[in-house]
């Protein structure tokens, strides 16, 4: 479902060049429950937003669902970020003008769906976050757990082929974290949506099924359990 | 095209709702438009409420609706000449009262006048521009009927004279006080005679306050041996309408019954004053646009500082799928709605403070005394009702805000996802 061939990345800062990837490649099948960890500047956020299509590699490939996302315009990646990914922030990334229900309803309102259609999904997905009841609440009026169990929501809501989370626990405490987890898992399971995780939480490496070890930008080891 | 319609309202609401969000950010925004705009629609009014009452004035008492002159005359007018004149005034009068046209002859002259210590306050001399009226008929013409402070307005065949209220404070002058005449007869002898001040006259006009010197018609015509010539014939339509259009049958007359003469109306014989005017409005525009640019200078400071505080929300946007262009409609919304209140209600507050313009106005009597600024108003300035001003108001508060949210906002949008992502 994805292929990542070969993809490096550089920063360049003034006179410093950082090499954030040096030709790393990649596969992930279908409804897969990944993590890539990592330490600090190894290259896994760069590697996640490339996959994610908020980033651009210099060189190398990137295939999703069998679009060749290098060669899509600006506006053509929005749409295809719009249609089939999911995105679950380290910070939550929530709108603070909106309430939980609007906050998950936006993506369906940007893919036209109905009014009844969106009300129906929206509800039903909050519910199974364990968040029925609290969907007129806005993001400040909910804790850091629930704020993130909205985005897993938002994130999922639309039937998306991949969800990408970096650091979805790292600003949570071990149980909420733990739960969060638990969620993504449920819903991996009963939608086969696959998820990647950039993450360096020795908890979310043990959760994952696959662990990809990133170090100073190349792939030190890629492990099935 | 419904679900293009769906979106557009979708990110409309958003926009509404991220104003309700920094709702005083949004009023200060809004206040510092309606004020510039309030700002536009006092002073708009004021100087239209200006100009229409200087242009009424300028016609009432200065210019009547148009001025038939001896075809020579008009070029010369500077030295106020008494040898170009129109010959035949009784045929032309009757002519034009066959027509229904209100006209009146006038004798206008340059002269020095010259006054001397006790009763004045001290002896000296000033070149005036004198009129000879005929008082029935001048009545019709010009609204001086009732403009008299003190006094009476001279009788035909006395050596009399009304002075404006200005002139006659500077010259410390009263009733009953005398002032020699001195001017050239129309053959070019000069003449000199003694007139003593009967009325004192105070008009809406200050040109005519500071200036006028009327005497009966028949001494000056036998003064300047104007053998019944005259050097005007003004005339008043009751309607300012279009004036070229009034015209143009009574310019076919006069080249009818008297071709030496022509007619000129009241715009070209106030072309001094109305150029003055034009360009005291365009320095005020300026200024009122000073003021607006100002009010939009905070618009874009506090587009500019949504922008910046909201990074993360608009990289959040992004990489949830809202392309670049439906990020920036949704900011353009806000800073229309932001412009739209500050629409509204500088129009609220323009509609309050003209209506008291509109009712009282300013009288500027203390402030300016008998200084003359330019306008035919002497005392109290009123506004009037420009209503086009005030939707014009809406749609710039929105338009201008709109307009000037593009650069900040397409600023914003070149910075990539991962950087607005990273933001605090």
């Amino acid at each position: 479902m994805i292929q990542v061939k070969d993809v490096e990345r550089t920063y360049v800062a003034g006179d410093t060049k950082v090499h954030a990837l040096k030709g790393v490649s990649l596969s992930v099948k279908e409804g897969e429950f990944l993590s890539i960890a990592g330490p600090s500047g190894s290259g896994k956020t760069t590697l996640l937003n490339i996959i994610g299509c908020i980033d651009d590699a210099d060189k190398g490939d990137v295939i999703i669902d069998q679009v060749d996302v290098r060669s899509k315009k600006p506006d053509e990646l929005a749409v295809f970020r719009r249609e089939k990914l999911g995105f679950v922030f380290q910070t939550f990334n929530l709108i603070p003008v909106m309430s939980a229900y609007e906050n998950v309803e936006m993506v369906l309102k940007l893919l036209k769906i109905s009014d009844a259609e969106a009300r129906e999904r929206t509800m039903a997905i909050l519910k199974e976050v364990g968040l029925e009841g609290m969907e007129d609440r806005r993001p400040s009026r909910l804790s850091g757990g629930q704020q993130q169990r909205v985005a897993i929501a938002r994130a999922l809501v639309k039937n998306p082929t991949l969800v990408l989370a970096d650091e979805p626990t790292a600003n949570l405490d071990s149980v909420t974290g733990k739960a969060v987890l638990d969620i993504m898992k449920a819903m991996n399971k009963k939608y086969g949506t696959a998820f990647i995780f950039s993450t360096h939480d020795k908890m979310v490496m043990d959760f994952a099924e696959r662990l990809v070890m990133l170090h100073d930008g190349k792939i030190e080891s890629d492990k099935r359990r | 095209m419904a679900k293009a319609k769906l979106r557009m309202g979708y990110l409309f609401s958003f926009a509404v709702k991220n104003l309700m969000r920094y709702k005083k950010r949004t009023l200060i925004t809004a206040s510092a438009i309606a004020y510039g705009l309030l700002m536009f629609l006092l002073i708009d009014g004021m100087l239209t409420g200006a100009d229409k009452e200087s242009e009424r004035n300028l016609i009432w008492y200065e210019t009547g609706s148009a001025r038939i002159y001896n075809k020579e005359y008009w070029e010369n007018r500077e030295n106020v000449p008494v040898k170009y004149t129109i010959d035949n005034p009784d045929e032309i009068m009757k002519a034009l009262d066959d027509r229904n046209i209100k006209a009146a002859p006038r004798i206008t002259f340059g002269a020095e006048m010259i006054i001397y210590e006790d009763p004045y306050p001290e002896s000296g001399n000033k070149f005036v521009r004198a009129v000879g009226v005929d008082l029935d008929k001048d009545s019709q013409v010009f609204q001086l009927q009732d403009k008299l402070d003190e006094g009476r307005f001279p009788k035909a065949g006395e050596f009399e004279v009304v002075i404006g209220s200005w002139l006659a404070k500077d010259l410390g002058a009263e009733l009953g006080y005398p002032i020699t005449v001195s001017t050239r007869s129309k053959n070019g002898f000069i003449q000199t005679f003694d007139v003593e001040i009967v009325g004192i006259l105070t008009t809406p006009n200050p040109i005519v306050n500071k200036s006028t010197l009327m005497m009966p018609i028949d001494i000056v015509d036998e003064m300047l041996l104007m053998e019944g010539s005259v050097t005007e014939i003004n005339m008043a339509f009751s309607e300012i309408g279009d004036i070229d259009k009034q015209l143009a049958p009574i310019q076919k007359l006069i080249a009818d019954v008297s071709p030496s003469n022509e007619v000129l109306s009241w715009k070209i014989l106030g072309a001094d004053y109305l150029a003055i005017a034009s360009a005291k409005r365009e320095g005020t525009s300026s200024i009122i646009g000073l003021v607006f640019l100002i009010a939009l200078i905070g618009i874009s400071n506090t587009m500019l500082m949504s922008l910046f505080e909201r990074r993360r929300e608009i990289g959040t946007m992004r990489a949830l799928g809202m392309t670049d262009f439906e990020v920036m409609i949704s900011f353009l919304f806000e800073a229309g709605g932001i412009g739209l209140l500050g629409g509204i209600l500088g129009v609220i507050l323009g509609i309050g403070a003209n209506f008291y313009m509109v009712n009282y106005g300013i009288d500027f009597t203390s402030l300016i005394g008998d200084m003359d600024i330019g306008y035919r108003i002497a005392t109290v300035f009123k506004s009037i009702w420009v209503i086009p001003s005030y939707f014009l108001s809406v749609l710039m508060g929105f338009g201008l805000s709109v307009l000037i949210a593009i650069l900040p906002t397409r600023k914003a949008l070149k910075v990539s996802i991962t950087e607005c992502l990273r933001a605090e």
